[in-house]
């Protein structure tokens, strides 16, 4: 029997591969979650109250049963033990498998800050946390959320969306700092601020204060701004506790070869919770995001089910649109000195690339996105480009790279 | 599986078929006239593109590993199971823009009145591809593979005569292509 832990996406990606990859041997999904397999990209747009949460279930209970995966709900993991090949759960049943696949995926970052523990004070990863913070920004007035990036940003529009009173605090000199550049992050925050979020970068959060046990304000730069709501934005860290119990390999995360296994050749890691080998730098680095947890997943899938498979590494890479701008970012987006920087500006939209000789090492696209995925392909690939004043041109096409 | 071949010799770089493709797949009138006033502007799926002489006619090529059906966190990008073409469900689409990050051809528009992702899906309900079907020089041909592999035997006929021509004499037997090209 496979056994897979976590019914994410990399979780669930793997089972559904491996009941067509391996029809004859039984899968079985282990998972706390108490909602079936549901798109995380969702979760901002219901707290905005745009979806039910119903809209975003993408596998259901039949599905599973349908495809022949025992997919156990609610139940939590006390132990792996990799000698005699065994799961124990907390419920007291133990399971034996054959190969076994940690999904275990990442959880919300939470500093060790005064009020941490109030009412009042969310973070958003699940299903449940969403349906939390919708209810409660029913009778919220004032929120403060706390770091800008993807999730921050989308959750902050939503509650302002909904008419709540938005401040979002970052650390960091600019918005979404992992993906843009000082002048993309400005472009992007002259926008969301236009939807009336409150924008306040290069300042950290020093305090959550609270009377009664609920959340009144929230201390920025010795500033004291009154908040009955706190949204925790710091982004996500893999979950590898049960990994580390177990004696396997651990760095960042779970540490994986390149056919997604750990140090105990019968246990595959992939998604949030696992290494990923980054192609620009060769180093190992979480890459938190659907499409690498999904490959990873597919890769440990093949390898389980017998079919030597590679993964093929990954850059930082993220898509999103927010307030009304379509951006996405690839690869290295500031560049180190001696790389060559391509900036082009036109009506609104603003793209630069950065090369490195003939290579492409990062790119940003903002506002006109339809070419970042030949340009982010080229980075992600590492692929030397022959012609590289075609590839910085703005009216580069696909074309240009087969064209002789 | 039937798809949508180019003939890239044959395209002259006309855009019948990026005109074709909007006013049948994107607009809602169905009719060129009357299409060029809409707004939102309807928009086509295939593109033609590249330097004159070598302009190619580009749409989605429904990948074997395709990577915007992996990296779709919505559901909404889906392979018929019976004729294999990737289309993607514009009631399912949030617009994350995954697909059009993740595709290497650059084959995926982002509408941005919709905030939905627009991609060729082989006309799988017509009985034949809008822009095949207005291609007036034959570059686009719709058929499997058996039927394309005429034409491609014919073309690689006619190279391997060439490089003999070339090679006369030579003991090499390599040509590169660019030689054939500029003998052509």
């Amino acid at each position: 029997m496979h056994i897979i832990i976590g019914q994410g996406a990399a979780g669930t990606a793997a089972a559904n591969l491996l009941r067509q990859m391996a029809p004859l041997t039984p899968v079985t999904i282990i998972t706390g979650e108490q909602d079936y397999f549901y798109s995380r990209i969702d979760l901002p747009d219901i707290i905005a109250g745009k979806y039910e949460p119903s809209a975003s279930v993408l596998q259901q209970a039949e599905d599973f049963v349908n495809l022949g995966i025992d997919c156990r709900m609610g139940e939590m993991v006390e132990a792996i033990s990799p000698g005699d090949k065994t799961v124990s759960l907390k419920s007291g049943k133990v399971l034996r498998y054959g190969k076994l696949l940690l999904a275990t995926g990442s959880s919300s970052v939470l500093p060790a800050i005064p009020g941490i523990g109030a009412k009042g004070v969310y973070s958003l990863w699940t299903m449940a946390q969403a349906r939390d913070i919708a209810a409660a920004a029913g009778t919220a007035k004032s929120v403060v959320v706390v770091g800008a990036g993807l999730i921050g940003l989308k959750t902050a529009l939503a509650l302002a969306a909904r008419g709540l009173k938005v401040t979002l605090v970052e650390k960091m000199a600019s918005i979404m700092p992992r993906q843009l550049d000082s002048e993309g992050s400005g472009l992007l925050a002259e926008k969301v601020r236009s939807c009336g979020v409150e924008i306040i970068t290069g300042s950290a959060m020093e305090e959550i204060e609270v009377s009664d046990g609920a959340v009144k304000g929230v201390k920025v730069a010795g500033r004291t701004m009154p908040a009955d709501m706190v949204i925790m934005a710091l982004g996500v860290r893999p979950n590898t506790e049960l990994a580390a119990a177990a004696g396997l390999a651990v760095g960042k995360g779970i540490t994986v070869n390149e056919f997604q296994q750990t140090s105990d050749q019968d246990i595959f890691a992939a998604g949030d919770c696992a290494e990923a080998v980054d192609n620009l730098s060769g180093s190992q680095t979480i890459q938190a995001t659907w499409p690498v947890a999904v490959e990873q997943g597919s890769v440990a899938a093949y390898n389980m089910a017998g079919y030597k498979t590679l993964f093929g590494g990954s850059v930082a890479m993220n898509s999103v649109e927010i307030a009304g701008i379509p951006l996405v970012s690839v690869g290295d987006v500031i560049g180190q000195p001696g790389d060559d920087i391509f900036i082009d500006r036109r009506n609104g939209t603003y793209r630069k690339i950065v090369m490195r000789g003939k290579i492409a090492r990062g790119v940003i696209c903002l506002g006109d996105i339809r070419q970042a995925g030949v340009i982010g392909g080229l980075v992600l690939r590492q692929m030397e480009i022959e012609n590289v004043e075609k590839l910085v041109s703005p009216f580069f096409r696909y074309a240009d790279l087969i064209a002789v | 599986m039937k798809r949508v071949w180019v003939d890239s010799d044959k395209c002259l770089g006309c855009k019948t078929c990026e005109l074709q493709c909007a006013v049948e797949r994107g607009s809602v009138s169905k009719m060129l006239v009357e299409a060029v006033k809409e707004d939102p502007k309807p928009v086509a799926r295939v593109g033609v593109f590249g330097p004159s002489g070598s302009s190619f006619p580009l749409q989605c090529r429904h990948c074997q590993d395709a990577m915007c059906l992996k990296v779709c966190p919505a559901g909404a990008m889906q392979r018929d199971t019976e004729k294999g073409n990737i289309a993607a469900n514009q009631d399912k689409c949030r617009g994350c823009w995954m697909c059009v990050m993740a595709c290497p051809f650059g084959c995926i528009t982002p509408s941005t009145e919709y905030k939905v992702a627009l991609k060729c899906d082989a006309c799988m309900h017509m009985e034949e591809p809008a822009c095949v079907a207005s291609c007036p020089t034959g570059a686009l041909v719709y058929g499997d593979e058996s039927s394309y592999s005429k034409v491609l035997t014919a073309r690689r006929g006619s190279i391997a005569v060439m490089a003999a021509s070339l090679t006369e004499g030579k003991p090499s037997g390599i040509v590169s292509i660019e030689l054939l090209r500029e003998d052509r």
